[in-house]
């Protein structure tokens, strides 16, 4: 019997063409050698179609952010979190806030921590006890974790939660004066420039705290507020949203932005909150079409050039603006 | 061939992957056919890379386990010597295996953490050629001149960290001998240390 190759080392040739085909075109002769290898065995095409499919799956890698720290994921989520010399100086930078916060909740103590990311950068943040946060653009929040509840405030911008349940402490994000309980969900929570608040579940039980009585949302289910100085809740409407819908709203996980009919004065507005390099669009006809497609948000060249194209427009790329007209 | 249709790689990762750790499961329960669990998968995936109409699967966790169990068949005809208990076990396949997922959010939900944890772990060298490519997205040629290692060296580290993700996204799930396939989704919250339903 003639020995075969193990499908281990299948998968080892397989990964080897991914990170050559990850680097870049293939010259002529690679090319060839690549289409020689597929062929030589009914398991190969197989592999590397595997393994592509894993070299896409990394490369939301993007979405951890300039500060992904890979130390912060080494431990166990129950494992006690560690003083490492980053994390004491976030906390001496929280003291004042932490002090002013530990009066208020009176004898349980906590100390909180703030967290901001600048305009187009995205964070992953580990919160110790097995939840995590992710931070999209220009976007803060403060995190205070006492042995009652595990408090999150959402100051600007948007975030989304995995939590996980802890029944002795529960936890519960403050947005515009509202607070918002989650048992073991997913969700995110979203506010800009002191505007109206979203809330968008992705799967589990938000509770929607009000004095009196609480509004239960489960899965796939959008809630609107409107807030007035902060406190006051003037509006609250809670519908169900298609799944498809809410992964386009959630595509900024993946660096994305997802459009779906809107219009480009709407795309323009979007890649705005990335970028401090604006689309301006001079013709309002344009800035009426309708665009739908997956486009990176730190890119915003890219999509004016892809505009450019769909819609015969001439795009002007300078160093401080994105001009499209026609 | 695949390498240049981003689509149907996109289509397998979000509607076939998910599902090799119980694919894998499944094949692994039927030891006494003699198969090797790792052939069939690749070779399974092999007839999805070349499927003209991919994207009108519409149960793809059924077709994976389908094709796979045809290629089971396959492979026992084809063995000189024919196991008798092999082709009995054949006969009572469940189909339990095939049966829609109650967990196919389990991977997605917690992807990012998931790749953050792995990247994490990967050996220190790989795990900084990983970070430099991956997150913060230099070339190759760049990773290269800041390591000071040669681009072949990148490409090495790039490829170990790939197999290391696959390694951790498709097998990492501990399944208790005898278990069914709905015991796969709670095995994997385990692991990312997620959930206890109130």
């Amino acid at each position: 019997m003639k020995s075969r190759e193990t499908s281990q080392s299948v998968d080892i040739a397989a990964s080897e063409w991914a990170a050559k085909i990850d680097n870049g075109p293939l010259t002529p002769q690679e090319t060839a050698a690549l289409k020689d290898w597929l062929e030589g065995d009914s398991r190969r095409p197989g592999a590397l179609f595997r393994a592509r499919a894993v070299s896409m799956y990394s490369e939301s890698a993007r979405a951890l952010g300039p500060h992904y720290n890979p130390d912060d994921f080494t431990e166990t989520p129950a494992a006690a979190p560690r003083l490492s010399r980053r994390t004491m100086l976030a906390w001496g930078g929280g003291l004042a806030a932490s002090l002013a916060v530990t009066v208020g909740v009176g004898l349980s103590l906590s100390s909180s921590q703030a967290y901001a990311t600048a305009r187009g950068e995205m964070r992953l943040i580990p919160l110790g006890d097995g939840s995590t946060m992710l931070l999209n653009t220009a976007t803060s929040v403060e995190v205070e974790f006492g042995s009652e509840r595990r408090l999150v405030r959402v100051l600007e911008g948007e975030t989304y939660f995995e939590v996980t349940a802890d029944a002795r402490r529960p936890f519960v994000v403050e947005v515009g004066g509202q607070q918002l309980g989650a048992s073991a969900s997913a969700f995110m929570v979203r506010r800009l420039e002191g505007g109206p608040v979203d809330v968008l579940v992705r799967s589990g039980n938000i509770e929607l705290l009000k004095p009196g009585r609480a509004t239960s949302l489960t899965a796939n289910t959008h809630l609107a507020m409107t807030v007035r100085d902060d406190s006051v809740l003037t509006s609250a409407e809670a519908a169900a949203v298609a799944p498809e819908v809410l992964s386009r709203q959630l595509a900024w996980r993946e660096g994305k932005i997802a459009l779906h009919g809107e219009t480009l004065a709407f795309a323009s507005q979007a890649f705005a909150r990335y970028s401090d390099v604006h689309i301006q669009i001079t013709d309002p006809a344009l800035a009426n079409e309708s665009i739908t497609g997956l486009f990176s948000a730190n890119d915003p060249v890219g999509f004016s050039r892809s505009v450019a194209r769909i819609f015969g427009a001439n795009l002007s790329v300078q160093p401080d603006a994105i001009v499209l007209s026609r | 061939m695949t390498v240049s249709d981003p689509e149907r790689t996109r289509w397998f990762l979000r509607n076939i992957l998910p599902h090799e750790p119980a694919l894998r499961a499944w094949l692994g329960r039927k030891q006494r056919s003699g198969i090797n669990v790792d052939d069939i998968v690749q070779e399974a995936y092999t007839i999805l890379a070349s499927q003209p109409a991919y994207q009108a699967i519409r149960h793809p966790r059924g077709y994976l386990f389908q094709i796979a169990h045809s290629l089971v068949v396959r492979h026992i005809r084809r063995a000189r010597i024919v196991d008798i208990q092999a082709v009995e076990d054949l006969d009572q396949w469940d189909t339990a295996g095939a049966a829609p997922s109650l967990e196919q959010g389990a991977i997605a939900r917690d992807e990012l953490r998931y790749l953050a944890e792995t990247i994490a772990v990967m050996p220190e060298k790989t795990r900084e050629a990983f970070i430099l490519r991956r997150v913060r997205g230099l070339s190759h040629r760049d990773i290269a001149r800041q390591m000071k290692i040669s681009e072949s060296t990148v490409e090495k580290h790039i490829a170990r960290g790939l197999r290391l993700l696959a390694e951790r996204f498709t097998r990492d799930v501990t399944v208790s001998p005898g278990s069914d396939d709905q015991s796969q989704g709670a095995a994997r919250d385990e692991i990312t240390g997620n959930k206890s339903k109130r």
